[in-house]
């Protein structure tokens, strides 16, 4: 098990490589300095080029490409070129959490409310129930996170008044209902669509009969035998989604007023701050591959053939 | 995938004339569709005869700003007094303009590289295939982010030399080009990987060796026998790709990357309504609604498609 950790931290070396390469020769090749953008008057060429001396603007486009990544390499991503006070690391700690706190309450929401939802909409035999949960999901699919959120804000804010419609006081007050249900509403139909139908093609398999005539209480059969089994295919998507909500948290940010890593990131490409753009994108891949390793070695618990699999 | 799309392939001649009668009992059997299918066409219809509306999307009305739903304006005026019904239907246009371009390109992109991947097989498939898995940890968003300043850093400026006519069909166009070839270059991975499993399942067929036998040319069988019967494949790709790149262009139009003002998108729209969000909720609402809806409906219009070309799927979908 440790073994193969290694190997699929190694493996995701080169991805890290690919997706480092192509962020740091986008944001070089789009037009426009740091410098210039968001102020109305021309910058002095000679504060420019001072400018540009200092951060090793003006070196060739292939020495600094070796340079960052060898800086990054050793956990230094670099200053802010926008808030110069900054390094890219403070600018991770202190906007990161949130869009943490917000992305994995969102999930466990998703989850927590998804299982049981997917289950009986399989298991009940009123086509009404199971219409409607399923009618539902497909809404959660087909809604952008964007829209959800305004349609809270607009209803639960201004027009019932129970959320501040602006503003985070972390993830146990008020102003977190909002954001993190409209984050939680797409991963939400997306567990409760695949645990039905994974529910649905395990339900008839001939260990489930045994399970039922060896006695075993019905909750139990449904939560021992066939959950998990059925929980196979929904990590997957559960992977999917996690990192869907991470890194698609800026909309959320910006419209409820979040102080997040989403909307900061937003904020870097237009100000070309380029160590910023890079650092952000860096550790969202770092995540997403984390959150795919995590999933796949979620396969060694639930799936025993996986195990065996492995063992041999 | 793959033994599930041989078994279309196979059944393909025999299954056509059934086609047709199965897409009716489909309707029958499934309102939601119908419904699906109504509201699209009123959107294609919106977008179609937008330039017909009494008001004209553009137009300002300087004491008429941000009026409430009436009579004369179905759904209000916004911050400049403008018509939001036009506004709205234009932004449909923008919508469906982009869903069907967009989509376009990137699905041929998809296809190309798929079919090259699962075609070729050995070193270039396994090299493609790493850079297309490698890629999916590139967050989409923020890849497309990234490619939608880019695009509109190089072609919005004074462009000289080979961009200059590019330079120039992106301002007439609002925007919109550029919004199209980023959408383009970020949503071919999933096609890529379909096509490609389709094609490597395709591609040890008996008819395909026979044909090679035969001494029939690379091109020859992928034109007559590999794109052909990838059709299936290719086209539950679609049904993923056209609401997503709505939904992108929506999303890169809300941050200010997208379609220029004051071209109105239904991101932009919303954007906008989300400066007044506590007076005017109306403004938000309307453009919402309409892109929640639309994209519903594509779902739903998805799902049954994906049902009708993969024989597989709904059986599993059934239990």
């Amino acid at each position: 098990m440790l073994g193969y950790v290694v190997r699929r931290v190694l493996a995701s070396l080169p991805t890290m490589l690919l997706v480092y390469t192509l962020v740091f020769f986008i944001a070089h090749v789009t037009p426009g300095s740091p410098w210039d953008i968001g102020s109305n008057r021309p910058v002095e060429p000679t504060v420019k080029a001072t400018l540009d001396a200092k951060y090793h603007l003006n070196e060739p486009l292939h020495t600094q490409y070796v340079d960052y990544l060898l800086g990054a390499v050793h956990g230094d991503l670099g200053p802010s070129y926008r808030d110069r006070t900054q390094n890219v690391e403070d600018i991770i700690i202190r906007f990161l959490p949130v869009s943490l706190e917000l992305g994995a309450a969102a999930m466990l929401l998703a989850i927590v409310l998804g299982l049981p939802l997917g289950a009986l909409a399989a298991l009940t035999r009123n086509p009404a129930v199971d219409g409607l949960i399923r009618m539902v999901s497909t809404l959660g699919v087909s809604m952008p996170t964007y829209v959800v959120t305004s349609i809270l804000v607009v209803v639960l804010g201004v027009e019932l008044g129970l959320v501040p419609t602006f503003g985070w006081k972390g993830l146990f007050s008020t102003s977190a209902i909002v954001p993190v249900f409209s984050l939680a509403l797409a991963p939400l139909a997306a567990v409760i669509r695949y645990f039905r139908s994974s529910m649905l093609e395990v339900m008839h398999l001939d260990y489930i009969r045994t399970a039922r005539a060896k006695g075993l209480k019905p909750l139990q059969v449904i939560v021992r035998h066939m959950g998990r089994n059925a929980l196979i295919p929904v990590m997957t998507v559960v992977g999917v989604y996690a990192s869907n909500v991470l890194t698609g948290s800026f909309f959320v940010e910006s419209i409820a007023g979040i102080p997040g890593f989403g909307r900061y990131f937003v904020l870097a490409v237009a100000a070309r701050d380029y160590p910023v753009i890079i650092g952000t994108t860096l550790v969202y891949a770092v995540f997403v591959v984390g959150i795919n390793l995590i999933v796949d070695l979620s396969y060694f618990l639930l799936d025993p053939r996986v195990r065996m699999e492995r063992a041999t | 995938m793959s033994a599930p799309a041989v078994e279309t392939t196979s059944v393909t001649p025999a299954a056509n004339p059934g086609r047709g009668t199965a897409l009716l009992r489909l309707v029958r059997r499934n309102p939601a569709l119908v419904a699906s299918l109504a509201l699209l066409a009123i959107v294609v219809a919106a977008a179609i005869l937008s330039p017909l509306l009494p008001y004209d999307a553009y137009r300002q009305d300087i004491l008429h700003r941000n009026a409430r739903p009436s009579l004369q304006h179905w759904f209000g005026t916004d911050e400049l007094g403008r018509d939001m019904t036009a506004r709205l239907a234009v932004g449909a246009r923008v919508s469906l303009i982009v869903a069907l371009t967009s989509s376009l390109i990137a699905v041929a992109i998809g296809v190309v590289i798929g079919m090259v991947a699962g075609y070729l097989g050995g070193l270039s498939d396994s090299t493609i295939m790493r850079f297309v898995d490698s890629m999916y940890a590139f967050p989409e968003t923020l890849f497309a982010i990234l490619i939608a300043s880019l695009v509109k850093g190089q072609l919005a400026g004074q462009s000289t030399g080979l961009l200059a006519p590019l330079a120039e069909a992106y301002r007439l166009s609002g925007g919109l080009l550029g919004v199209l070839l980023t959408l383009g270059f970020t949503c071919w991975l999933t096609t890529s990987r379909l096509v490609r499993s389709q094609v490597l399942s395709l591609k040890n067929a008996e008819y395909v060796l026979a044909s090679r036998l035969a001494g029939a040319s690379h091109t020859f069988i992928i034109r007559t026998h590999l794109l052909p019967n990838s059709l299936p494949v290719i086209l539950v790709a679609v049904t993923f790709v056209v609401p997503n790149a709505i939904l992108l262009e929506a999303g890169l139009s809300f941050i200010g990357v997208g379609v220029d003002p004051p071209t109105p998108s239904w991101g932009t729209m919303i954007a906008g309504g989300v400066q007044s969000i506590q007076s005017y909720p109306h403004l938000l609402i309307a453009p919402a609604v309409a892109i929640g809806a639309t994209l519903l409906a594509l779902n739903v219009v998805g799902d049954a498609l994906r049902d009708l070309f993969d024989p597989a799927l709904r059986a599993s979908r059934r239990g």
